[in-house]
């Protein structure tokens, strides 16, 4: 069920002329595995050129990623992180840290979105130490898998974490009680023009319309199933659905 | 991707797997991963659904240079924080490897601290008796590693550092430790530079 991460826009790979005219890799160097799966091929082959450079080379190469040249992947420069703080050597690390931090930043900006933006700084700063730490105590593997995929489940932890300190003081408490069917709910999950609309409007709602909204629109999950995921009857799920939709289209006459 | 062959995978491996997928996982592909581990049912939904709304969120983003370079800038004079807390709380076991964490080579330590190689070398292992050895020199070395000076006082209280060589050898060489101005003697150093040394007090921390 797992695929590589493609689709995030600031995933870019390196396609600079100085990467691409280092010679192709004459033979695999001994890379240590990774816990959590295998390096995509193109990874494997930017290390294996890494690591048939010179040192100065090297450090050439870091200090051009550190000005803004797009020359190693992200997994290769976490890994080149991992082997510099293995190594105890903390100029390197140092180096290589801050090339990848420059090269991440977009792709993470891009993942936090959702936070407003002048938190948007601190929130890929927060990733970005997570990250350090991993590095310190070898639990970097993931990673050095998938960057993209290990930010976006920080992006997550920290979304979680902002819901929590400043929307769950707004959260409304819905009655749970059992009540009428909802007659006038939209019966067709994935509705295009309702996520349309959340998009646009979706600070409108509470932290517990919304979350009920998606399980049911986006996911698709019944009412059910979101039922027993809240602990709550269907009935009450669907006055909460009912509530968020004509929140919703009310936004969206408003505009 | 993550799951292993011969155990059941954990929650944190299964919310990797899914982190990894280009988009959240809805309809049927969802059922799929809460058929395949309904132990985690509920953490899965709860995950996707976070997901799902952060996809959602429409507003566009823009990226500036001044933004990136505000944002490296930064983090990276955090980690250095980080770096140098860990640092001052580690043990200092290798001399010579920490002249190169700290960003040195030898040659440039040297210059740095006003020492030759011999010198440095006996420092390294601990050939120098630490009686003898000048506070300022001790001084110089923390300052230079960004270390604390206590940890570099434990470094050269450890017992002398013989190769392994010597120990392998049947008459193995049993070298003494010796006085700091002994070895000075001896530095390739001009003479100016040796009497500064030899009118330093030793350090009284380590008994002199």
């Amino acid at each position: 069920m797992t695929q590589a991460d493609n689709n995030d826009p600031y995933e870019t790979k390196p396609t600079d002329s100085l990467a691409a005219s280092l010679q192709p890799a004459q033979k695999m160097t001994n890379l240590p595995p990774l816990a959590t799966g295998r390096r995509r091929p193109e990874v494997e082959e930017e290390l294996v050129k890494w690591h048939q450079m010179s040192e100065t080379d090297q450090d050439t190469a870091l200090r051009a990623e550190t000005e803004g040249h797009r020359l190693w992947s992200h997994e290769a420069l976490v890994h080149i992180c991992r082997q510099a703080y293995k190594a105890g050597d903390n100029k390197r690390l140092n180096l290589a840290f801050e090339a990848l931090t420059r090269a991440a930043t977009p792709l993470l900006l891009f993942q936090v979105r959702y936070f407003p933006q002048p938190e948007r700084g601190d929130q890929v700063q927060e990733i970005m130490l997570r990250l350090f730490k991993a590095i310190t105590v070898e639990k970097a593997d993931f990673a050095e898998f998938s960057f993209a995929a290990f930010g976006k489940r920080r992006a997550v932890e920290l979304f979680r974490s902002y819901k929590a300190r400043f929307e769950a003081v707004h959260d409304r408490i819905e009655p749970d009680q059992d009540g009428d069917p909802v007659d006038e709910l939209p019966g067709t999950a994935h509705d295009a023009e309702m996520l349309a609309l959340y998009s646009i409007a979706r600070e409108k709602l509470p932290a517990n319309l919304r979350t009920v909204f998606l399980q049911y629109y986006k996911l698709g999950l019944n009412m059910d199933e979101i039922a027993a995921q809240h602990g709550i009857t269907a009935s009450a799920v669907g006055k909460r659905l009912k509530k968020a939709t004509d929140m919703l289209s009310h936004s969206g006459d408003t505009k | 991707m993550t799951a292993k062959p011969n155990r059941r995978p954990t929650l944190d491996e299964v919310l990797a797997d899914i982190a990894t997928l280009p988009a959240a996982p809805v309809g049927s592909d969802l059922r799929e991963w809460i058929n395949r581990y309904p132990q985690f049912k509920t953490e899965i939904i709860d995950f996707v659904t976070d997901l799902a709304d952060m996809e959602t969120f429409a507003a566009p983003v823009t990226t500036t240079n001044d933004e990136v370079d505000l944002i490296v800038n930064r983090t990276m004079s955090r980690v250095q924080q980080i770096m140098d807390e860990e640092k001052q709380t580690s043990p200092l076991t290798d001399l010579l490897m920490d002249i190169k964490a700290a960003g040195h080579d030898l040659d440039s330590f040297q210059r740095q601290v006003g020492i030759d190689r011999s010198l440095l070398t006996c420092l390294a292992n601990r050939f120098v008796r630490p009686s003898t050895i000048p506070y300022l020199l001790i001084s110089l070395i923390a300052t230079a590693l960004n270390r604390r000076i206590e940890a570099v006082r434990e470094y050269f209280l450890l017992p002398m550092q013989i190769n392994a060589a010597a120990y392998k050898s049947k008459k193995p060489p049993r070298p003494q430790q010796q006085d700091f101005s002994v070895l000075i003697g001896y530095a390739d150093l001009d003479e100016i530079k040796k009497s500064e040394w030899l009118s330093q007090p030793p350090d009284p921390e380590l008994g002199g």
